[in-house]
């Protein structure tokens, strides 16, 4: 397979030397929002690779060259010999569509060996772990479904998304990898820990949570949060959710906060919050989110060490929750990434909700606050 | 360098190498804020996870006394709790209403000694002590203590039972055991008296159809009396069933342990039951094979009435064939089982009477009453009798083919031989005349009792109390005293008493009780008071002559007491 990075650098992309645009088929573009907002980096690219599939999105922040960066734009081209890409678009106007809109754009997928699955959502609108559920509904729960939500910096306002049309909110596109030589690898790991008194989910209504335990789950936060109350939504992110239904206890996932309603108290997370589960706060702590992206870039990596890093590239997504808790360490995660994967081609992004096959079901879910790589690898 | 600020000096310098000094400065600054509100965040949630944590418990604890307190109030049991220093915390309705307390609030933060000795709890047990009621009295009261803590504070709990209505019920029981107890003894006591009263007329109604069998008869007459006779031993024999009866119910009867010659027994059967069987054409055989112990310690006369009633039954229901009578003993160095099996050949008893067969008033037959006669006692006394020397009695049968019934009994092994103060003597007679004294006051039975001596040569002077025997015995002196119980002015006890204590020329005379009372204490009481032998009224010239000749023959200083008694 081949790939480039590209980075965007004063309103321009540059190139490397003996750049062939014609070889890449598939692209993926990580643009800060205000670069997607004010520049033409989107649109430039499709001119520049006319031939290829030109996939983008805004980010909470972006990875590349082993650095997370903020305020960059950074492209993923990649270019396979006999892999075939099927690109599914769709709008989505409310949370509550999600489910429906996974569903149809899964079915618009024909054709044997699918190796894998790449979305990239927007981050603002969609309930995360719905729009998954709707993929898995038609493809299974072993296909290899990976991604991310698209960010708005640390503001959780508007996402973009885009492919066949220019980047806009409320836009779901889907990748389709098919081919037997493909293959798609996924590691995800938090590195968060619970801590503090289980609480039960007393009043919520789908990814909207109002009440823990019958007190109000906003105040909880801001006591929490003490003064970085101020900073809400976004210090909301240093104590995500664990939530597990108490009926399958073992299985846990982690639930990052979107947004806050003042007047309402209503909190929404970018997955469900049913009613009866159990939820504890978390608590992220440098050195362990930094270990924990170290361990996804483990689980990703081949088992066999025979794989030629020329021939595989990885796509990291970490959580926007994580960047602004890691500061300027941030990057100290995607080197645990990248060393654990022998220093691996790579680009990504910081997200609003990660997307991957879940490490110890196999299935796919939705997570937040993971730092979750996906591999692709081809002759 | 850090490898943070390698970057962070690499962000802030442009392609001429030159440092942006102030944007280095404010990364820097930066990553130091970063790192202080990272701590800060850190204290924070360890502070509130504190905080939470506490006010988890304290709601958990909190909960747990709601409940325990709710549970306390709502329990219908007598439920008070007390702090470490025993003064009460709670106390619910039940537990008021023992001590009589109309209010909780009265008694909240008061000690628990005014209403019991807290020395009385023991911590983990039942304890049984008497409370004190508010209006004075006391109450008898069960508790179980039980100590423990709510939340760090001391949470004593004592669940109390009022036992006053327990104690009422025991003691209505007590009492309707002891009435119970009572009218048994009355019955007992009735039945005792209604076998002396039936056996003094029956005495003379038997005595006067032997005396007049011995008197010249035509045929008719002979068979009259032979009627007679007949019908006054069957009512003979229901009287002593029901009073058996009566004893086993009431728990009375006892089963005496004497030498008992098992071979003795035998040849009773066979002298008696012999010739009976073969008068209704049966064969009639014993097998004393596997009879390898001759004489066990038992009861002879309970032992006869067992074997003899199978016997009688055997012999009644069988109208060909034969019956069989089989002895045999196990025996080890201490006791012995013996197994006596009664077979016939008679109607056999169905499968569906088996089981009550041995009942008490339950024949296989209700006609077998009408036909046969009997109260249907024999068995359930025979079974009881059985019980109660260790053993059983058991019944196969099969209608049409007869019956077996298998007497089982446990004796203890004795070496002293049976004593055998024999019922049947070869010959009725007496060696020489006697000179004898006969004490009743029954005119009637003295009558009888003459007419039955004089078939023999003796000579008798009649007194009809104990006042008069003790004045005949002091002007003469007699071969034999035979000497009734129940007297008027003095009884025959008394009179025996005196003269075995007095200097009196018959100091040692045997005197032989004659006496309707046929129980064994009887026996005992006659035995104890001097008497040397017992008849039993009825009795026949044959029992009579035979204990006239047990007398004189012991009539020895030192042997006017038999072995018997001698316990």
């Amino acid at each position: 397979m081949r790939h480039s990075v590209l980075q965007f650098c004063e309103n321009r992309w540059e190139l490397p030397a003996g750049f062939d645009a014609a070889g890449y088929g598939i692209v993926f573009a990580f643009l800060d929002p205000d670069v997607a907002r004010n520049t033409s980096a989107f649109n430039q690219l499709k001119s520049l690779m006319p031939a290829a599939q030109i996939v983008g999105c805004t980010t909470g922040g972006e990875i590349a060259y082993a650095h997370a960066h903020v305020g960059g734009g950074f492209a993923a081209c990649l270019g396979f010999e006999a892999v075939r890409i099927q690109i599914a678009e769709a709008d989505i106007g409310l949370a509550g569509e999600s489910f429906k809109v996974g569903q149809d754009l899964a079915k618009q997928f024909k054709g044997a060996h699918l190796a894998g699955v790449f979305i990239v959502s927007d981050g603002a609108r969609v309930n995360g772990s719905a729009l998954v559920e709707g993929f898995q509904s038609v493809l299974g729960t072993k296909v290899s479904i990976n991604g991310g939500l698209a960010g708005d910096g640390d503001r959780f306002g508007e996402s973009l998304v885009g492919c066949s049309n220019d980047l806009a909110p409320g836009k779901v596109v889907a990748v389709a990898f098919f081919g037997t030589d493909l293959t798609l690898r996924t590691g995800s790991f938090g590195g968060w820990e619970v801590f503090g008194p289980k609480r039960k989910i007393t009043k919520s209504d789908g990814n909207t949570l109002f009440q823990l335990d019958h007190k109000s789950a906003l105040e909880l936060y801001k006591r929490y949060l003490g003064d970085e109350g101020e900073k809400l939504p976004g210090s909301a992110l240093f104590y995500p959710l664990q939530v597990s239904n108490p009926a399958n206890p073992d299985q846990k996932v982690v639930r990052t906060i979107l947004g806050v309603d003042e007047t309402t108290g209503a909190m929404t997370f970018a997955g469900d919050m049913p009613e009866g589960w159990t939820a504890q706060l978390m608590f992220g702590e440098v050195d362990g989110l930094i270990a924990g992206a170290g361990k996804a870039g483990k689980a990703a990596s081949a088992s066999q060490s025979t794989s030629n890093s020329a021939n595989s590239f990885a796509i990291l997504v970490s959580c926007i929750g994580r960047r602004l808790l890691l500061g300027q360490r941030a990057t100290e995660e995607v080197r645990a990434v990248i060393e654990a994967l022998d220093g691996i081609a790579h680009v990504g992004f910081y997200s609003y909700g990660e997307i991957s096959p879940n490490g110890f079901q196999g299935t796919c879910n939705l997570h937040n606050q993971t730092m979750t790589v996906t591999v692709f690898e081809a002759a | 360098m850090h490898d943070m600020l390698v970057h962070q000096v690499k962000l802030c310098t442009d392609q001429n190498g030159q440092i942006d000094q102030e944007r280095l400065l404010e990364l820097i600054s930066g990553a130091y804020e970063d790192d202080a509100r990272a701590r800060n965040r850190l204290e924070r949630s360890i502070t509130l996870m504190s905080e939470e944590m506490g006010e988890l418990n304290a709601q958990i604890a909190e909960e747990a006394r709601l409940t325990l307190t709710r549970y306390i109030l709502e329990s219908r049991d007598a439920l008070i709790s007390l702090d470490d220093q025993g003064r009460i915390s709670l106390m619910n309705t039940a537990a008021m209403e023992t001590f009589g307390v109309p209010e909780a609030e009265l008694v909240i933060g008061k000690p628990i000694s005014a209403f019991l000795d807290p020395t009385d709890l023991v911590q983990g047990e039942v304890s049984n002590f008497l409370g004190r009621h508010q209006d004075g009295y006391e109450v008898p009261l069960s508790a179980t203590y039980s100590v423990g803590s709510v939340d760090g504070a001391a949470f004593n709990l004592i669940s109390l039972r009022d036992e006053t209505e327990r104690f009422a019920r025991e003691e209505a029981l007590e009492a309707a055991k002891i009435a119970a107890e009572q009218a048994n003894a009355a019955k007992s006591s009735f039945l005792a008296m209604m076998s002396h009263e039936l056996r003094t007329p029956l005495n003379a109604l038997l005595g006067s159809a032997e005396l007049m069998a011995r008197t010249k008869l035509d045929e008719q007459q002979t068979k009259y009396v032979l009627m007679f006779n007949e019908a006054g031993r069957l009512m003979l024999a229901m009287v002593n069933d029901v009073l058996d009866y009566a004893k086993i119910e009431s728990g009375q009867l006892e089963i005496e342990k004497h030498p008992t010659s098992l071979k003795q027994l035998a040849t009773e059967i066979e002298n008696l039951w012999g010739p009976q069987a073969q008068s209704k054409g049966l064969d009639f055989k014993i097998d004393t094979k596997q009879l390898h112990r001759d004489t066990v310690l038992g009861d002879p006369t309970r032992l006869r009435q067992i074997v003899f009633n199978l016997i009688s039954n055997a012999v009644k229901f069988s109208a060909s064939g034969g019956v069989e009578i089989s002895f045999s003993t196990r025996c080890g160095p201490k006791n012995c089982q013996l197994t006596i099996k009664v077979k016939d050949t008679g109607v056999g008893i169905p499968l569906e009477r088996q089981a009550s067969i041995f009942d008490a008033f339950v024949q296989a037959d209700s006609s077998i009453t009408r036909r046969f006669g009997g109260t249907g006692l024999g068995l359930a006394i025979a079974k009881s009798l059985a019980n109660q020397m260790g053993g059983d009695l058991l019944l196969e049968s099969k209608p049409g083919h007869g019956s077996t019934f298998t007497f089982e009994g446990r004796f203890d092994t004795t070496d002293v031989q049976d004593d055998g103060l024999k019922d049947t003597l070869p010959e009725s007679v007496l060696e020489r005349p006697l000179r004898i004294l006969a004490v009743d006051d029954n005119a009637l039975n003295r009558k009888i009792l003459g007419a039955m001596l004089s078939l023999w040569p003796t000579e008798v002077a009649w007194a009809t109390n104990g006042v008069e025997a003790l004045e005949a015995m002091e002007l003469e002196a007699f071969d034999v005293v035979l000497m009734d119980v129940q007297m008027p002015i003095m009884d025959g006890l008394t009179a025996s008493r005196q003269v075995r204590a007095g200097h009196s020329i018959n100091r040692n005379t045997p005197i032989v009780a004659c006496t309707a009372n046929a129980r064994p204490e009887d026996r005992h009481a006659c035995l104890d008071a001097g008497m040397t032998d017992f008849v039993t009224k009825p009795y026949s010239a044959e029992s009579l002559v035979h204990a006239l000749m047990r007398a004189t023959k012991a009539n020895t200083p030192d042997a006017h007491i038999p072995k018997r008694a001698r316990r």
